[in-house]
């Protein structure tokens, strides 16, 4: 049964459905048969059930690969009480290429440029394809509490927050109140 | 084996405790004969001589039945592996019954002994309430054992990493990590690396690994 599972994804998708699996089974089949989109699929189911804390994320209309996320600024540090967007978007061949994370909410952190683009070790070089959309929450979120200065993608912010902590929290809670509320 | 010992000792002293009190009991409520008791001025030696049979017997299970109660809550409520309890299930009611009736001989008996005498005493007890009491009490024991014994714990799946999904022609990397056949091979393709320790590999450093079943 499982030997036949890659090539036939619509049959597999029909049998879902007889078993009563809801309809996320069914609509899915009409989109996509591929490895790639499985995987985003089982992700989803995963995401539901258990979301990492402050985060959420799925898709965002209809195209299983355009997802919509949100992080809620952790309590402690100058992002608390934010919400940030990130608009995420899964090449073709994952998990084994990795998926593109923007940030859509403008904020001051050393490893976010001024267009969004998050610059995040797991996200290029480091990307395994055993990790996934909640792992990569969960790293987004550790960035907020530990910024990594020492590959800052805005130097600038790096300095500051390394130099004046005080002064570079204030200015991060300023633009958190400003954009991300 | 040493936690039964232990589970075996506070039984033994609640039941000669309990069975002081339902001698005194007695004692009580066969009160009418009061020149009785004055007359011969210790009242347990009255009892034990004196009640006639068929009361000594009902205030007996009276007695018994909430000394039992107490210790089945003990039995279940202990930290044992259910398991053990399950094991232990018919040997645990044989003593029960064996120290309910038969309370004067039971510090020097084994369990299999114990369970030698239970046989004895039910053929003692046939005529008397005490037995048919006992059993009563005995069967709902047996289905709260049941009950508590949880269900076995399920088969383990493995998933592969990479897809999420059931292992499809599980293989191993050098690293000793397991994936799908087309999951590893793709991969090693676009990165050479292991995907979960991310060790360098190539496309010759797996091999086919077959996962026992469990049953």
């Amino acid at each position: 049964m499982y030997s036949g599972a890659p090539s036939g994804g619509i049959a597999i998708g029909g049998g879902g459905g007889g078993v009563g699996r809801g309809g996320g089974r069914t609509w899915s089949s009409t989109t996509s048969v591929s490895t790639s989109g499985k995987r985003i699929q089982k992700e989803m189911t995963e995401l539901s059930m258990e979301a990492p804390p402050d985060c959420a994320a799925g898709p965002k209309g209809d195209n299983l690969y355009h997802w919509v996320a949100t992080l809620f600024g952790p309590p402690g540090t100058p992002y608390e009480g934010g919400i940030f967007f990130l608009d995420i978007t899964f090449p073709s061949d994952y998990p084994f290429k990795p998926p593109k994370v923007v940030f859509k909410t403008r904020i001051y952190h050393c490893n976010v440029d001024p267009s969004g683009n998050v610059s995040l070790d797991i996200l290029t070089e480091n990307w395994s394809p055993a990790l996934t959309i909640s792992k990569v929450l969960l790293a987004l979120r550790s960035m907020f509490t530990n910024p990594e200065t020492y590959k800052p993608v805005v130097p600038g912010i790096a300095h500051l927050y390394l130099g004046d902590k005080a002064k570079h929290d204030e200015v991060a809670a300023q633009w958190t109140l400003r954009f991300a509320r | 084996m040493s936690s039964q010992e232990s589970s075996a000792q506070p039984i033994r002293r609640t039941r000669s405790q309990s069975r002081r009190n339902t001698v005194l009991n007695v004692d009580l409520n066969a009160a009418p004969p009061a020149e009785n008791r004055i007359q011969e001025g210790d009242p347990i030696h009255v009892v034990s001589g004196d009640t006639p049979q068929g009361r000594r017997g009902s205030s007996l299970t009276a007695g018994a039945i909430d000394v039992e109660a107490l210790d089945d809550d003990v039995i279940i409520s202990s930290p044992r592996a259910f398991a053990v309890a399950k094991n232990n299930s018919r040997r645990n009611q044989g003593r029960v019954i064996v120290l309910d009736v038969d309370s004067e001989d039971r510090a020097s008996r084994g369990n299999s002994r114990n369970r030698h005498r239970r046989v004895s005493t039910n053929q003692a007890a046939n005529n008397g309430d005490i037995h048919i009491d006992l059993e009563g009490h005995s069967c709902p024991k047996r289905v709260d054992l049941r009950s508590a014994i949880p269900a076995p714990p399920k088969e383990p799946t493995f998933s592969c990493p990479v897809c999420m999904g059931p292992l499809v022609e599980e293989m191993s990397t050098k690293c000793g990590h397991i994936f799908c056949k087309a999951c590893i091979k793709a991969s090693i393709a676009a990165q050479g690396k292991c995907p979960t320790c991310r060790r360098k590999l190539a496309a010759k450093d797996t091999i086919r690994v077959y996962l026992p079943a469990t049953n």
